[in-house]
């Protein structure tokens, strides 16, 4: 077995490249400083916040003070305390579906696109299927039917109709590579089909996977409240979601002049995290695909 | 004669990131009525700039800077709005290269014809069509068919037909060619350039004909202009630039075409690059490149000299130059 | 023919589809019968093996029958269009659709029109003109809506023009005290009712069709045969139009497909928040009240519906582009 090395693409430094563009690119920065103000406030938040559950029914729908940034809500508890403290919840849902949307979308499009003959058609009529079927319609009746007990079982109904889109990109991304010299060489040396795609395949469509991890855990975030939103899923007050159902409610906080704050606050938070995500992803896209640097 | 086409010391520049780029630089030319004015020159030596700004259709990030460009003693660069829109086509029509498809995917071909005329005060659809007919037939095509048809739908040599018909719709009396012949094979080349010498004996037009192909100038100009680095280095009749040209990248252009008959080995082409546009070098554009070239040539740009009737150079040192 | 094996794909998809729905459906997990049991004996107070009976019958599930069997019944069912029984409203999911359909189509449809409309003219404007104030105040704006939920835009629509500045109702089609008649009266009303949701859908929707049209005419305005129409001459309007616009929209015929699609998986939100009742809003209703029957008619309509939207519009694109026509 020879020790020469096969020339592969350069391999792209993920990280470094992320670095330039956060230093170039003044909304992808903001994007991520955004990202990152959620992510801090999903891991220690809770801990510096507290948030005290029980009932104070003089205390609802105050405007925003000192002692309550955000007001109150429909029994006096902080708001501003319900929303950090909701987004540990949101935040793991989101990441859990994302990571079980991509291992979907990573298989079916790497067993398609390398495979290819009658797996391959037969995978790609099932993609086409979940891409055409409108996916809030098919949660529903998951969550419906599965009980939905915890944040992973949720993110599980999330990603079951999620991968479309990205198995169908693997895939063409497979098959342009596949042709390449490179494996065509991995090939003739005589590597095994694991080490073709841990180490040659994968590498080259990993940025691309990253950048879709984040369009992914939007969604789920859209998704998930959207369920939260209808009553399909029970859980706790605090997550945004279920902020939204309860102010949606007969005389739910929409309805009240006070609880203008109370409704709004979740919906702030969630369009942030949005915008947040998506200025940080159109950053990295750039970097990924040079010509939309204009 | 009154010269049909007049440009005077014409300048096209692009603003680009790493500076302005020169494409056409002080040239000048003229072309009278009813003559086929071939313009010589490798690519990116300016031609189809140049051709586009008789149009004054330089497409931005470009401008023309400065110069003239009298069509029939009137100023062409001062027209605007509907004036310029009437003038194109009318006037001064072009036929660009058999590579570009310059014709609308989803329109058949009729209505190219159509919308032409239309929107140059021609409404009469069956006149449009009946003289389309015509000029179809006068390039070798089959007008029913052509006409139904779409432009994918055609090959490449028709297309080029189709888009010669396209340009005489309104009579024009100056035809700019951008190398109508280079992406076709030898034999289409070959018709096309009998189609176009039918088209002048029967309609007397003028023709300004872009190529790098010296053998397509050969059998068609009356009188030829070469072009380099933006500049026009050389202008006379098509015998006195064959057998007695004058500048080193004139004299260089005939050595490097091949002949079909001659010895292959007998080719030889110049040595070197084109100068970069945006930092030109001082002096002459073709110093770095000549064998003749002095110290004087790195430092002055030499002007257009008329060393004989018809016939004009810029290279000081001209008198040593042979074919 | 193309059309034919498209049309195979589409009905080789809907098979699919129904398989699933049937599969995923019947073998909902005992306990979601046994709480609806529990539920009627809350309410009745019968016992709950009678209440196990009752809501078996309801839903026409009879665990002794062979699947095989079930499935064939309720493919056969499908085949002559019923699309099977409503436990809720003890009626026929097909009297449903009838009521409700036509609300949703039309709010879907109206809204499509406009986005569509309006975004691929802001589009084409911002790619003419090279530089314009329109196209940041575009870009911010794809943005903004790009980040915030459907659901979430109807919220604050609700919320602005309906509870607080009671411009809009809130709830319903159209006011009941009008007659549903050809008059004046009921088309007003049925506007307005209708102007809140369409905006909803409208305002989410504009800003990327303008984006799609404008990444689309300005590819097409880079193409030669732009600038070839310039040189001959052409007016400007005919060139924008006839050149331009009819090229870039090409591209995006596909896209109504889906963006339909995507409004019809969003009318369930979006109707539920202005109680408006169209198809989404019952399958809401279906799905809150456990009304299995109602949920499996519903979701076999909408897949249906996407699937035919989809069809029809890659039969548009290939019959709108000379160019693929004549490839079959």
């Amino acid at each position: 077995m020879t020790t020469a090395t096969v020339p592969a693409p350069r391999r792209f430094d993920l990280l470094y490249q992320t670095y330039r563009v956060l230093r170039r690119n003044k909304r992808a920065l903001a994007g991520f400083l955004i990202l990152a103000g959620f992510l801090l406030m999903a891991a220690i938040g809770p801990y510096v916040v507290p948030l005290d559950m029980t009932a104070h029914y003089e205390q609802r729908y105050l405007p925003p003070s000192l002692a309550h940034p955000l007001g109150t809500d429909y029994v006096g508890r902080d708001t501003f305390a319900l929303i950090v403290h909701g987004s540990r919840d949101v935040l793991s849902i989101a990441f859990f579906a994302a990571v079980f949307t991509v291992g979907i979308a990573l298989t079916v499009g790497m067993l398609s696109g390398l495979q290819g003959g009658m797996l391959d058609a037969l995978l790609m009529l099932l993609t086409n299927t979940v891409l055409t079927i409108p996916k809030f319609p098919v949660m529903l009746v998951f969550a419906t039917i599965f009980h939905v007990k915890d944040p992973v079982s949720l993110a599980i109904i999330l990603s079951v109709w999620a991968w479309g889109g990205l198995a169908r990109a693997v895939r063409s991304q497979i098959l342009s590579l596949k042709e390449r010299e490179f494996i065509e060489a991995a090939r003739v040396m005589g590597l095994s089909l694991g080490h073709i795609i841990i180490k040659e395949l994968l590498p080259n469509i990993m940025p691309y996977v990253a950048i879709n991890f984040l369009y992914i855990m939007k969604d789920a975030i859209t998704a998930s409240v959207g369920l939260m939103l209808l009553g399909v899923i029970p859980f706790s007050a605090s997550n945004w979601g279920m902020m939204l159902n309860l102010a949606i409610k007969q005389a739910g906080a929409i309805y009240i002049p006070q609880g203008i704050y109370y409704a709004t606050a979740p919906m702030v938070a969630i369009i942030l995290f949005q915008l947040g995500a998506l200025f940080f992803a159109h950053g990295l896209d750039e970097v990924l695909n040079p010509r939309l640097r204009s | 004669m009154k010269p049909l086409l007049h440009v005077k010391d014409l300048v096209v520049e692009f603003e680009l990131e790493r500076g302005t780029l020169r494409a056409v630089n002080e040239a000048s030319l003229v072309v009278y009525p009813g003559e086929i004015f071939a313009l010589v020159g490798e690519s990116g030596s300016g031609k189809s700039t140049l051709a586009f700004a008789l149009l004054n259709l330089v497409p931005p990030p470009g401008r023309i800077a400065s110069g003239r460009v009298e069509f029939d003693g009137q100023d062409v660069l001062s027209l605007d709005g509907n004036a310029l829109r009437q003038y194109r086509w009318r006037n001064v029509a072009m036929v660009f290269q058999a590579a570009q498809n310059v014709m609308n995917p989803v329109m058949h071909i009729a209505d190219h014809f159509i919308d032409t005329a239309a929107d140059h005060g021609e409404h009469n659809r069956d006149a449009v069509l009946q003289r389309a007919t015509e000029l179809l037939q006068m390039v070798r095509l089959e007008p029913k068919q052509v006409l139904r048809a779409y432009p994918h739908q055609l090959s490449g040599g028709m297309r080029q037909r189709v888009v010669i018909a396209l340009s005489l719709l309104l009579n024009p009396r100056l035809l700019i060619l951008d190398e109508p012949t280079t992406a076709l094979d030898v034999v289409t080349q070959a018709y096309i350039m009998d189609i176009l010498n039918d088209i002048r004996q029967k309609t007397g037009i003028a023709m300004l004909l872009l190529t790098h192909d010296m053998s397509v100038v050969a059998k068609v100009a009356d009188r030829v202009g070469v072009m380099y680095a933006g500049r026009l280095v050389e202008t006379g009749d098509i015998y006195t630039i064959f057998y007695r040209a004058r500048h080193p990248y004139t004299v260089g252009l005939l050595n490097a075409a091949p002949s079909l008959v001659g010895d292959l080995t007998s080719k030889r082409p110049i040595p070197g690059m084109p100068p970069d546009l945006v930092n030109p070098p001082p002096g002459c554009p073709f110093a770095p490149r000549c064998s003749y070239a002095t110290s004087r040539c790195e430092t002055e740009n030499p002007v257009m000299l008329r060393i004989e009737e018809g016939h004009e150079v810029a290279c000081h040192n001209w008198e040593r130059v042979h074919v | 023919m193309a059309i034919l094996k498209r049309l195979g794909i589409a009905l080789i998809t809907l098979f699919f589809v129904t398989t699933l729905t049937f599969f995923v459906v019947r073998n909902t997990p005992g306990d979601a019968l046994q709480e609806w049991a529990l539920e009627i004996v809350q309410t009745y107070g019968i016992s709950m093996e009678d209440a196990m009976k009752q809501v078996r019958a309801m839903y026409a599930y009879n665990p002794d029958e062979p699947v095989v069997s079930q499935y064939i019944r309720y493919v056969k069912g499908l085949a002559h269009g019923d699309l099977g029984t409503s436990i809720l409203y003890k009626t026929s999911v097909n009297k449903i659709v009838a009521r409700a359909l036509p609300w949703t189509v039309f709010v879907l449809s109206t809204s499509l029109l406009l986005s569509f409309t309006i975004g691929s003219i802001l589009g084409m404007v911002i790619a003419w003109k090279r530089k314009t104030v329109l196209d940041p105040i575009i870009t911010g704006y794809a943005a903004l809506t790009g980040a915030t939920p459907d659901y979430i835009t109807a919220l604050i629509l609700l919320m602005i023009f309906a509870i607080n500045l009671k411009w809009f109702p809130t709830k319903g089609a159209y006011d009941p005290s009008v007659k549903p008649a050809l008059s004046w009266d009921f088309i007003k009303t049925v506007l307005h009712h209708a102007v809140l949701p369409v905006a909803a859908y409208t305002f989410e929707n504009t800003a990327s069709w303008a984006l799609a049209m404008k990444g689309s005419a300005v590819s097409v305005l880079g193409e030669d045969y732009i600038m070839a129409a310039r040189a001959r001459g052409l007016k400007e309007s005919r060139i924008m139009t006839r050149y331009m616009g009819r090229n870039a929209m090409l591209p995006l015929v596909t896209g109504l497909a889906i963006a339909f699609g995507g409004m019809m998986g969003g009318s369930v939100l979006i109707e539920t928040i202005f109680n408006y009742p169209g198809i989404g809003w019952f399958f809401n209703e279906a799905v809150n009240r456990r009304d299995y029957g109602l949920m499996q008619g519903l979701f076999f309509l909408t897949a249906a519906a996407t699937i035919f939207a989809n069809f029809v519009a890659d039969i548009l694109y290939t019959w709108l582009d000379p160019r693929i026509r004549l490839e079959d």
